[in-house]
């Protein structure tokens, strides 16, 4: 899933490539013809790192669904919230997956203004995404981008650069948010999270968001309607399906919740609405 | 921003609600990485600013411009986030400004700002362009890295691989594809793996595709029949995976095939090892009696066949003396020759054993038969190179040819191995044909020595006494011990039947012991029983066990066992053994003499000289049966055997050595051998060999006539 790191909803999947026929040894395209949830995720968050083709396709979401900037934003601002939240843990090792086209705020800017020796590994599935991240990783010591996918822990866990800046015997802050509803049931999305999960050591903590249609059900169902002519169709899940997520790590309060209502930091943040928001927010500690 | 912060915070008091309201109101609208406190931060010090240049004496346009730019550098970049600034300033300045002033303010602000976005979006595009141009320049050389993958496997694989369309056709093939099927490519082309199966596969095998098509599977493989261009059926593995497009739907099918005719033949390379001497690649024993069988089986009636054995005259010698790579070189030289003069239609060669090659001929009549030997026979001789010397070698060669019917592949090579023994023994380097009679002869013989050991087991021997006589008075002078074999199927067998066997089959050390046991056993009986009237009874040692390291413990052994002394016992030995390779006496007659045994010489005639015996620790001399058999059947008189055993008495005497003759059957040879001097005999004419019960009479009267 090209999924970026943070964004709202991740929306569009793979082009529906089956993986099957596809050797480890061929190279993906490099699609800049189709819209791809990287981009419209930085589309939706003001910024100009996407082409007509996204913007096109973000036009048609804002249309049935105005709140999409906000959501995209309040979901960028958890994953602020959570990264701090976790560097205050003691958590000084992230690995980010899904984690997309760098923005304002990237986790590395976030969690190495706390503590500069703080060490992240991106990963993302898309091509351009990464080829941007490296150029934004140039010269960082501690912070490098893998192209991998999600659906394959063990390319991500085994990757000699993961190895290489990640200590496993260590806690790790692992982040999957706002993209595990680019990937389908068939692809096992609770037997993914349990790889993952039984590959940190105890301390760590996992980030999630994950995109609902339990608040606003027909908006987010038309928003899924038109991810589907991109990269990366969307699935969104219940609270109990996301919830189900976090199997193995005891909640961090307030559980789940939507993501303005994940640790505020003033009150004027959470909104008369925070529901509209569509997109459940959570982290849990492995005990 | 130089702003001076004291003045414009008493210049408007409101400040503080002013930076509030303005977080406010840009929050939501851009993506900035801030809390909302942190961002009230910058603010207020932004319209600290704003406010100092609405009040100073001269508008300066520069500070609104850098606080607009300032806005773009805090991430307040979203569609409304210009906008919701110029409300709030504008609604929350104007009780404090100037009109003109205010609206200076504002467009300067909105112009550092616009100025700043600007930059900042082409400098995002610029980074966008960097970043594709980076991820096609690493997906383009992967590619092509990827495609020179696929293209080395495709082309380089010895793997058939065939690209089809869906229907099944082929669309393009590998060279591996094409020289396994026997097509071109452009053949293939025209043609669905299907049409290269036998029909009942290939009803099979598309049956299966369908289904793949039809998703049920992702791929199939199968081991089948198929057939090149030429009709001839290989044998393959087959594995067809159907690739899918983009949207999942199946696109084009990759057929590979792989020849396991390959390892079929791997699997008759190894037979072939098997059934092949490695040195020379001829068949080997068990697959050259298998060939003939198959041979004589396709023979018609009263066609025939023969088979010559090639035995290389000695061979061991130079294996032993010279080299094994020596022999090698020999051994490979000589198959080739022997390739050389078989027609490969009618002939067949072997390497029956280490120095022994059999060809069989087909259709064959004796002379063909022999031709074709003496023309081997001749390329055998020719001098062979190795190890920088020429070596000659000749070949003695046993012949067979009979009619093919009923012959035994078995026993054509044992018959033909028997006559090429015969041909060495008869002195080497010739051919001799097979002869029945001789033949079954030997072959009895051969028999006989392979059951030794049971008849020994089962005790199927008997030792007898031959009473050795004073010729003069027939008085009784000792009892030579003759073995004899009760044989279950052929009667009775005299030790001339079977111990040239023994001797030669080894086993004669434990037949031997046993008549030596046996001897023993009966000299200390009669002692016991009949005390110093006992004669001496003689042994005769096979040159076997003269040659023995271990004699002198085994005689040890078999004196203690049985309580008998040496010096109740005479050994006799074959003169041939009475000197060592150096020509020195042999060290077993010291050892003989030091334990205390009389040593007889047996097997003397004219041409053995006792002269030397003088010297040697020995007690008489044993002239043999046929050169006593020289002095003739018949009452005539033969003055020239009496002249050759007179010699040879003679220089016994001389030696101060008793002569005894053995085979005295006549009364008319009695008497010439007491003429001539021979002072014992035995024979028919003294008492044949008998059981101890038998003779013991003769101990007693002390004669071999016993008055019973």
């Amino acid at each position: 899933m090209s999924g970026p790191g943070e964004k709202s909803l991740r929306f569009g999947p793979t082009n529906g490539r089956c993986a099957v026929n596809h050797p480890d040894w061929a190279p993906k395209d490099i699609d800049v013809e189709t819209a791809s949830a990287a981009r419209l995720y930085d589309f939706f968050l003001g910024g100009s790192y996407n082409f007509e083709v996204d913007r096109e396709l973000g036009r048609k979401v804002a249309a049935v669904a105005p709140g999409v900037f906000e959501y995209t934003r309040l979901n960028r601002a958890f994953l602020r919230r959570a990264v701090r939240h976790l560097g205050e843990q003691g958590i000084d090792q992230f690995l980010d997956i899904g984690s997309g086209i760098p923005a304002a705020g990237n986790v590395h800017e976030i969690a190495q203004k706390a503590n500069p020796d703080a060490r992240v590994v991106y990963v993302d599935n898309e091509p351009v995404a990464v080829a941007h991240s490296e150029l934004l990783l140039e010269g960082n010591p501690n912070a490098v981008v893998i192209e991998a996918d999600l659906r394959d822990p063990d390319s991500i866990l085994r990757h000699e650069k993961t190895r290489r800046l990640l200590d496993f015997r260590r806690p790790i802050g692992l982040l999957t948010v706002a993209v595990y509803h680019f990937v389908p049931e068939s692809d096992d999305p609770r037997a993914l999270a349990a790889a993952y999960r039984d590959a940190l050591p105890s301390g760590s903590y996992l980030a999630l968001s994950h995109g609902t249609e339990e608040s606003l059900g027909e908006q987010m169902r038309q928003i899924i309607d038109l991810y589907k002519n991109s990269q990366n169709p969307v699935t969104a899940r219940t609270r109990a399906q996301v919830t189900a997520l976090l199997d193995g790590f005891e909640l961090v309060e307030p559980g789940v919740v939507f993501t303005p209502q994940w640790r505020p930091e003033s009150p004027e943040d959470v909104g008369e609405n925070p529901e509209e928001s569509s997109v459940y927010a959570a982290v849990g500690r492995k005990p | 921003m130089t702003g001076d912060e004291g003045q414009g915070g008493a210049l408007y008091p409101g400040l503080a609600d002013l930076a509030r309201q303005w977080t406010g109101a840009v929050l939501p609208t851009s993506n900035v990485p801030l809390s909302r406190g942190e961002l009230q931060v910058i603010l207020t010090g932004f319209a600290e600013l704003l406010t100092s240049a609405l009040c100073a004496e001269e508008f300066d346009h520069t500070q609104a411009a850098e606080v607009g730019r300032g806005l773009v550098a805090s991430q307040l970049v979203g569609p409304k986030a210009l906008d919701a600034t110029i409300r709030v300033l504008g609604r929350q300045l104007r009780p404090a400004a100037d009109d003109d002033r205010l609206v200076d303010l504002l467009g300067a602000i909105a112009s550092g700002y616009v100025d700043a976005l600007r930059e900042h979006i082409f400098q995002q595009q610029e980074t966008l362009k960097k970043a594709v141009f980076r991820a096609r320049d690493a997906a383009e050389k992967a590619l092509r890295a990827s495609e020179r993958r696929f293209r080395t496997v495709f082309t380089e694989s010895v793997v058939g691989i065939a690209i089809g369309d869906i229907q099944g056709h082929i669309v393009s093939s590998n060279l591996a594809m094409q020289e396994m099927l026997g097509y071109s490519s452009d053949e293939l082309r025209q043609r669905t793996p299907y049409d290269l199966m036998p029909r009942k596969d290939a009803e099979e095998v598309s049956a299966a595709y369908r289904k793949l098509i039809g998703g049920a599977f992702t791929s199939l493989r199968s081991e089948q029949q198929m057939l090149r261009s030429d009709g001839e059926p290989i044998w393959v593995h087959i594995a067809v995976t159907l690739i899918k497009d983009e949207s999942g739907q199946p696109d084009y099918p990759v057929v590979m095939i792989e020849d396991i005719s390959d390892l079929h033949l791997l699997q008759d390379r190894w037979s072939h090892q098997v059934a092949h001497d490695p040195l020379t690649n001829l068949h080997n024993r068990a697959l050259f009696v298998s060939k003939v069988e198959t041979a004589v089986g396709g023979l018609a009636p009263g066609e025939r066949i023969g088979l010559a054995c090639f035995g290389l005259d000695g061979m061991s010698v130079i294996n032993a003396g010279v080299s094994d790579q020596v022999g090698d070189k020999i051994l490979k030289t000589t198959a080739d020759r022997l390739r050389a003069v078989v027609d490969d239609d009618t002939g067949l060669l072997g390497r029956v054993d280490g120095d022994r090659f059999a060809l069989l001929a087909v259709r064959s009549t004796t002379q063909t038969m022999i031709d074709t030997v003496e023309r081997a026979m001749a390329r055998i001789t020719e001098p062979i190179a190795a190890g920088g010397r020429e070596y000659s070698v000749t070949a003695s060669v046993g012949v067979v040819e009979r009619a093919a019917a009923g012959s035994d592949p078995a026993q054509l090579l044992a018959d033909a191995e028997l006559a090429m023994h015969w041909a060495k023994e008869d002195g080497r380097a010739q051919w001799t044909l097979f002869e029945a009679d001789r033949g079954s002869r030997q072959r009895r013989d051969f028999a006989l020595a392979a059951q030794l050991p049971a008849a020994l087991r089962d005790g199927q021997f008997l030792v007898e006494f031959e009473p050795v006589a004073r010729i003069g008075d027939r008085s009784l002078a000792g009892f030579s011990v003759v073995v004899s074999w009760d044989h279950p199927d052929q009667g009775i067998l005299s030790a001339k039947d079977f111990l040239h066997l023994a001797e030669r089959t080894g086993h004669m050390l434990p037949l031997g012991s046993w008549i030596l046991r046996k001897a023993c056993d009966q000299a200390r009986k009669w002692h016991d029983e009949h005390g110093d009237r006992t004669p001496q009874v003689s042994v005769a040692l096979a040159n076997r066990m003269v040659g023995d390291q271990d004699l002198a413990a085994l005689l040890l052994t078999v004196l203690d066992a049985s309580g008998a002394r040496a010096d109740q016992l005479a050994l006799e030995m074959d003169h041939s053994m009475l000197w060592d390779a150096e020509g020195d006496p042999a060290e077993v007659l010291t050892v003989l003499r030091d334990m205390g045994f009389r040593v007889l010489v047996s097997g003397m005639t004219a041409s053995c000289c006792p002269h030397g015996f003088a010297d040697l620790p020995v007690h008489g001399i044993k002239l043999a049966p046929e050169f006593v058999a020289t002095l003739g059947e018949d009452d005539k008189p033969e003055p020239a055997a009496e002249r050759a055993i007179g010699g040879v008495v003679s220089a016994a005497q001389l030696a101060e050595l008793p002569v005894y003759a053995v085979g005295v059957h006549h009364e008319r040879h009695a008497a010439a051998l007491r003429e001539l001097g021979v002072e014992y005999g035995q024979g028919d004419h003294f008492g044949p060999p008998s059981l101890p019960y038998e003779v013991e009479p003769m101990i007693i009267a002390g004669t071999v006539d016993p008055d019973w």
